[in-house]
């Protein structure tokens, strides 16, 4: 995809249909978007992987560290009924090396390991986000997961 | 553009990226597979460990008198490497295939020709060898009976065995004026060259079992009987050179007046010598008629000499874990088969075996007494039929002491046994059951360097939750057993369950309408 707009790039030549601050939100919500939709039609994996990728840049981003939680609530119940292989890929020479590193990863957890990873990325994100009934939610599930009361 | 608008705009434009981006790949379909079996299909294993996959199909019908045939090869992702196709004659029954770490093996029946073909390729899909062995009427019957590509069956191969880099063994039973005996035959991988073992023993009834192999010798346990009708029944272990086919030594199975019946060998970790398991029964009982007495093992030398034996009593060991009864019979379990031996990293032995027996038929009973009525001398059933019962699991510690044993409990499974086979001894009745795919042991799937290990089999369920078959797992990792299940509910004409890498499983399912493969691998917990 880059190859593909660098071809298509020249120096001087940005153009914008809308003006740049509306063209920036724009870019921003179309990244939200994705993320929403891989985990909305169960691409588990690329859900995660984006919504790390975004958290780089955003860090205190709540949609973002809810979404890192809710993924791997939803991997857990995945692979607890043997589901797994339907909601996340599986590692290939084709995909962005980053991306295989997590599925690689991913691949290399074991059921508990999983709880274990949400819950704990959670718990830290507990004083920041106690008060989002999102958060709430995928926190109380990750400690249903974890075998924690 | 209002707000809403461009709201939706923005999540179709969203959908379709992601929809073109984003396809997974977790699960492969192989179309226009006219015809699979199990035995065609397989891991490729190195080390012990799953690096891929290899699907040989009949694709598609050229014409009349021609078939497409694929090979396709996939890595422990399932991500496709190769895919070969040829064209051949319909005439040519592919029935069995094996990997040896280097090489495939494919074993063609030609029907014209009456010959059989061993085609052997590598894992770029280039044939490097073929080896061709025209059947004498010894071997012709066996041969034109043998199941074949697009037979319904579940078995695993009965007539070829890789050796490790090394190349294929082939047992072929052959039938000599009045006798019945067997024919060894070795085809390298390595380079073009062959060998043929024939035993020298005359008017015998001698049938071969494959047990493994270690760098040199090919092992082998040899089953004979002087009569066809005679009970008694003498086991022999069979070393074959690998290098040359010549006889590297014969031993009679008995040691310290006790007789064994080899069913498994395990090489001895950092050692030449290798392990001999199987059950014993005190020399003077026929083991016809009498239940063993236990499991035996030896640590035996590439010269067939016994450095070591220990028995472990169903009686006196194995009944402090488990129910037996008085006469050392496992309660309700029968006879056990152990499909599978092997040493983890901490030293421990494990053997897994499962449950079968002789009970009566009422099919065959009933058969037989219609037949009777009818002034027939009985029909082409066996009064006695074979029942398979649970799994057994022995652990044992590096000097062979027996430290546990479970029962995994299953449904028993009835299988109709042939008229003629009420007087076989239960030792060959398992082999029976193993070659016909009886038995409801899966496979064995070791974890890195031997430190852990998944033992699988499936089990037909009928339980308020769920019914139809499902697939079990032992597993063994960090000194501890866990057990998982997965439900094989499917709407495809057939299903199976493959070794995967460490922690996994492949779920293949074949639909035969839509002439389809699908490919999932899904992890155990």
């Amino acid at each position: 995809m880059s190859g593909k707009v660098k071809s298509y790039y020249k120096e001087g030549s940005k153009k914008f249909l809308v003006d740049t601050t509306t063209f920036y939100d724009l870019k921003v919500q179309f990244d939200y978007a994705v993320i929403d939709h891989c985990f909305q039609t169960k691409n588990l994996s690329r859900a995660l992987y984006l919504s790390l990728q975004m958290l780089r840049q955003y860090p205190d981003d709540s949609y973002l560290n809810i979404k890192v939680g809710e993924c791997l609530n939803e991997i857990y119940l995945s692979q607890k009924n043997h589901q797994l292989s339907k909601v996340v890929d599986l590692p290939d020479p084709d995909h962005d090396p980053k991306y295989n590193t997590v599925l690689i990863f991913l691949q290399n957890l074991r059921l508990q390991e999983v709880a274990a990873l949400s819950y704990h990325f959670l718990k830290q994100k507990e004083p920041a986000l106690l008060h989002d009934p999102s958060f709430k939610q995928a926190f109380n599930k990750s400690k249903q997961n974890f075998n924690i009361q | 553009m209002n707000t809403q608008f461009k709201s939706v705009c923005l999540s179709l434009l969203a959908s379709f990226f992601c929809c073109s981006l984003f396809a997974q790949s977790s699960k492969l379909s192989i179309d226009n597979v006219q015809n699979v079996t199990l035995r065609n299909s397989g891991p490729i294993v190195e080390n012990e460990e799953v690096k891929g996959y290899y699907f040989f199909y009949q694709s598609d019908k050229v014409d009349k008198k021609t078939n497409e045939y694929t090979l396709q090869i996939l890595d422990a992702n399932l991500n496709k490497l190769k895919d070969i196709k040829f064209q051949d004659s319909k005439k040519i029954a592919l029935l069995e295939s094996s990997y040896n770490g280097r090489s495939l093996v494919f074993m063609f029946y030609d029907d014209d020709q009456n010959m059989i073909d061993y085609r052997l390729y590598d894992l770029e899909g280039k044939k490097s060898f073929s080896y061709t062995k025209t059947l004498d009427k010894r071997s012709e019957q066996y041969f034109k009976s043998a199941p074949r590509l697009g037979d319904d069956e579940g078995s695993g191969n009965a007539n070829i065995y890789d050796i490790a880099g090394k190349g294929f063994l082939s047992i072929v039973p052959v039938k000599e004026g009045k006798s019945f005996t067997f024919e060894v035959g070795f085809y390298s991988s390595e380079r073009r060259r062959t060998w043929t073992y024939n035993p020298l023993e005359d008017g015998k009834f001698a049938q071969a079992q494959y047990l493994g192999s270690n760098d040199s010798i090919a092992f082998i346990e040899v089953l004979s009987k002087v009569k066809h009708t005679s009970r008694e029944m003498e086991s022999t272990l069979v070393g074959i050179n690998l290098f040359n086919g010549r006889k590297a030594f014969e031993t009679r199975t008995q040691d310290k007046g006790l007789q064994l019946y080899p069913m498994n060998i395990s090489p001895i970790v950092g050692s030449s010598n290798y392990i001999v398991m199987g059950p014993y029964f005190e020399s003077e009982d026929r083991v016809l008629q009498d239940k063993s007495d236990g499991l035996g093992i030896w640590t035996m030398d590439n010269k067939g000499k016994v450095l070591g034996s220990k028995y472990v009593s169903w009686e006196k060991d194995v009944s402090k874990f488990l129910k037996t009864d008085f006469k050392g019979k496992l309660a309700d379990i029968g006879f056990v088969y152990f499909h599978t031996l092997f040493q983890t990293d901490d030293g421990k032995i494990f053997a897994i075996g499962e449950g079968y027996k002789k009970t009566a038929s009422a099919l065959g009973i009933a058969t037989t007494v219609l037949s009777v009525m009818a002034g027939g001398r009985g029909a082409g059933l066996n009064v006695a039929k074979m029942t398979v019962t649970d799994m057994v699991v022995l652990q044992l510690n590096s000097n062979y002491t027996l430290e546990n044993a479970t029962i995994h409990e299953k449904r028993n499974n009835n299988v109709e046994l042939p008229s003629g086979y009420s007087f076989v001894n239960p030792h060959t009745l398992a082999l029976l059951l193993k070659v016909s795919g009886s038995f409801d042991y899966s496979f064995t799937q070791m974890g890195k360097n031997k430190g852990s290990f998944i033992s699988g089999y499936t089990d037909f369920e009928k339980g308020k939750d769920y019914k139809g078959m499902a697939f079990h797992s032992i597993s063994y990792y960090d000194g501890k057993m866990t057990k998982d299940k997965i439900n094989l509910s499917t709407k495809a004409s057939r299903m199976t369950v493959l070794p995967a890498k460490p922690g996994s499983v492949l779920l293949m399912e074949y639909f035969k309408r839509e002439k389809r493969i699908d490919l999932r691998m899904e992890k155990l917990n």
